[in-house]
């Protein structure tokens, strides 16, 4: 995109990169290793689950392999209100499947997959039980430098405008391992937070005309 | 390499497109292989960004090509679309508003390159119902009949699950009611606050209206009103979903400090309140908002505050077109609307009336005693050492300073007396000034510090 007005421009922005996006744009920048799942979920007894509390991309692993997964569809179970049905498709994707009450569970157990599963608690000895291969991914482990720096990258990408360098005075630099390591030490492994408090520095440098990244 | 690069050229990028005003231009095409295009399509969308859900809809969209490109080969394709006439563009901190032209290319066999723009939209009036225009139809009567029924079903049912929390909710509510209300009207008595109007444009005026009768002696800390206005946006779904604040504007305004007040003694409080000329206009969005209200309080020493808020609406000002605003004036072209800082809205609007009346030394004078009471707090960049100015003449002693305020970016010559110590040039200085004239040829702020400001 380009953009002679907003504020952003002279970072070589159009908008913030942290700031919200489209599950349809989450899905495409995230950094998730879809191939390797791809070759578990050729198996319909196979139940991948990613485990984890909030903020640290259980949801977004999910589009990201739903996107990339012809024919599945994904079902968000809320807290509070009526469970939607699950879907006969497969692979099928479950989002907060913790939530999915007594009934729907059954209904999972007694089928086939393959399942992809986000949870905040681990259900593998259920599925292992009924006769499934469970394979289980913290998604709180730490994610490394490298990593976080991507997936920055891919949202400072998203938003920049074309023609970028040279046209505008700041362009952003992309992120490299060091500052994501400082960004980590900083805010921790939560990307969520991490986005979160990028978006207000981000803001504060738009307000001030300064460069970003800072440099401490 | 990409087979196929498209960018958007607008005949005016630079003009703003005012209540869904037709914008033109013309879609480039670059080539390098032979592929089929399918369809080349260009379209006006507007979108949200920042810390809410995305908002967004396509407003206009047409096909303007189907075929074969050429390898080595540029084509131009002209495109006549409709600009959303609502919301307009705006920056804000955790919302902002963009229009674009986009244009895709559905290709065989072959990544769909993209292309977009943006541009400036405006509106000189907003819908009736604070709605933008969406791109979807109206809503078979059968599906909203079902609509309904379910709803109604719905309710029953998860009423009938919640039965058990209604003593628990009335309890609740009861308590927050006690502290809220009762408490404070058991020593203001009843307090009638009042706004007109409801509906305002930037540079208006509101008045409002607080009139309430103690039964008993009364002492306040303050009686006050806060103009607010506020950037809300919400994030995520479901237990996820997160309201994200942001106050644009915050202005409290004292009414009366510490006092007693005599019982069956009506007190009665009025206010007036010059919107800045670049305020927000009141936005109601999906997860997207900009809301403004009046909040009254009665600052109660060791009692629950008396409280309330109004809620009232900000249009659109006339926005300044090529030197000849919407409205008539002769202003210059004017930026989006973004969120003003106070003392910028302010200073913009005094800088903005001394620019007009350039020519026109009579009305200079009415403006200048206008503020003549009125301090400014202020961040400078200091450049040099001057001269007394002559339109300065009665001022003696002291040094004058050119510099540019950081904010606004207005140029100054500010006054430092001799009670005030010299900034340092080429550095930051902060304080209060007044302004105390205008120098027309240059479009100089003539100021005059006040006060011991701090040092960067």
């Amino acid at each position: 995109m380009t953009s002679n007005k907003s504020p952003y421009a002279y970072l070589g922005l159009w908008r913030n990169p942290f700031g919200e996006l489209t599950p349809h744009e989450r899905a495409e920048l995230a950094v998730v290793d879809t191939a390797r799942w791809e070759a578990l979920l050729s198996d319909p007894r196979c139940v991948i689950q990613f485990v984890g509390d909030c903020g640290f991309g259980k949801t977004t692993t999910l589009l990201a392999l739903q996107s990339r997964l012809a024919g599945s569809q994904r079902v968000y179970f809320p807290e509070f209100g009526p469970r939607p049905a699950l879907p006969r498709s497969r692979p099928l994707l479950v989002d907060e499947a913790q939530r999915m009450g007594w009934l729907r569970t059954q209904r999972l157990l007694r089928g086939d997959g393959p399942l992809v599963l986000a949870t905040h608690v681990d259900l593998a000895s259920r599925f292992e039980a009924a006769g499934f291969r469970v394979i289980t991914e913290s998604v709180e482990c730490q994610k490394s430098p490298a990593i976080v720096a991507d997936i920055l990258n891919r949202r400072i990408d998203a938003s920049r405008v074309q023609g970028c360098v040279p046209s505008y005075p700041q362009p952003v630099a992309p992120l490299d391992e060091r500052c994501a390591q400082r960004i980590l030490d900083r805010w921790g492994h939560n990307l969520r937070h991490v986005e979160s408090h990028l978006y207000e520095e981000l803001q504060v440098c738009v307000r001030e005309k300064l460069p970003w990244p800072l440099s401490n | 390499m990409a087979a196929v690069e498209l960018s958007v050229e607008l005949h005016d990028p630079d003009k703003v497109y005012l209540d869904g005003e037709k914008i033109r231009g013309e879609i480039v095409v670059r080539s390098e292989k032979n592929v089929t295009c399918r369809a080349l399509m260009v379209s006006t969308a507007w979108s949200t960004h920042g810390r809410g859900n995305v908002d967004r809809s396509t407003v206009d969209e047409t096909e303007v090509f189907s075929g074969s490109w050429q390898a080595g080969q540029q084509y131009r394709y002209p495109f006549e679309l409709t600009t959303a006439s609502w919301p307009p563009t705006y920056y804000g901190n955790y919302l902002n508003v963009s229009h674009v032209v986009q244009a895709q290319a559905k290709l065989a066999w072959a990544f769909d390159p993209k292309a977009s723009v943006e541009f400036v939209s405006w509106a000189t009036q907003i819908p009736e119902d604070g709605q933008p225009q969406r791109a979807k139809g109206p809503t078979p009567l059968v599906l909203k009949l079902i609509g309904a029924t379910f709803g109604i079903v719905l309710l029953g049912v998860v009423g009938a699950m919640f039965l058990f929390l209604v003593p628990v909710l009335l309890i609740g509510g009861g308590i927050v009611w006690f502290f809220k209300s009762y408490l404070p009207r058991s020593r203001t008595g009843k307090v009638e606050c009042a706004l007109e109007p409801l509906q305002a444009r930037p540079g208006e005026t509101i008045r409002g209206t607080m009139r309430f009768t103690p039964q008993r002696k009364l002492t306040v800390n303050e009686v006050r009103y806060r103009i607010v206005c506020e950037e809300k946006c919400v994030s995520g779904s479901g237990s996820n979903r997160t309201t994200h604040r942001h106050e644009v504007v915050n202005e409290p305004h004292a009414l009366v400090q510490a006092t007693e007040l005599l019982p069956g003694t009506m007190q009665a409080f009025e206010f007036e309140y010059r919107l800045p000329t670049n305020a927000p206009p009141s936005l109601d969005l999906s997860d997207n908002d900009i809301n403004w209200h009046v909040e009254y309080r009665i600052d109660i020493p060791r009692w629950p505050d008396f409280s309330q808020k109004l809620p009232f609406r900000v249009g659109l000002g006339p926005h300044r077109v090529g030197g000849q605003s919407s409205d008539g004036e002769q202003s210059s072209g004017g930026p989006p609307a973004r969120a003003p800082s106070v003392a910028e809205s302010w200073l913009a609007q005094v800088a903005e009336q001394l620019r007009v009346s350039k020519e026109d030394p009579q009305r200079r004078a009415i403006v200048l005693e206008a503020i003549a009471e009125d301090d400014f707090q202020m961040e400078v960049l200091i450049e040099e050492e001057v001269g007394r100015p002559p339109e300065a003449a009665d001022r003696y002693g002291g040094v004058w300073f050119t510099g540019v305020e950081t904010e606004s970016k207005e140029k100054l010559i500010i006054h430092f007396s001799g009670g005030i110590s010299q900034p340092p040039v080429h550095q930051k200085w902060q304080g209060r000034v007044a302004i105390i004239g205008f120098i027309p040829n240059s479009e100089q702020l003539i100021c005059s510090a006040f006060s011991q400001p701090p040092r960067i």
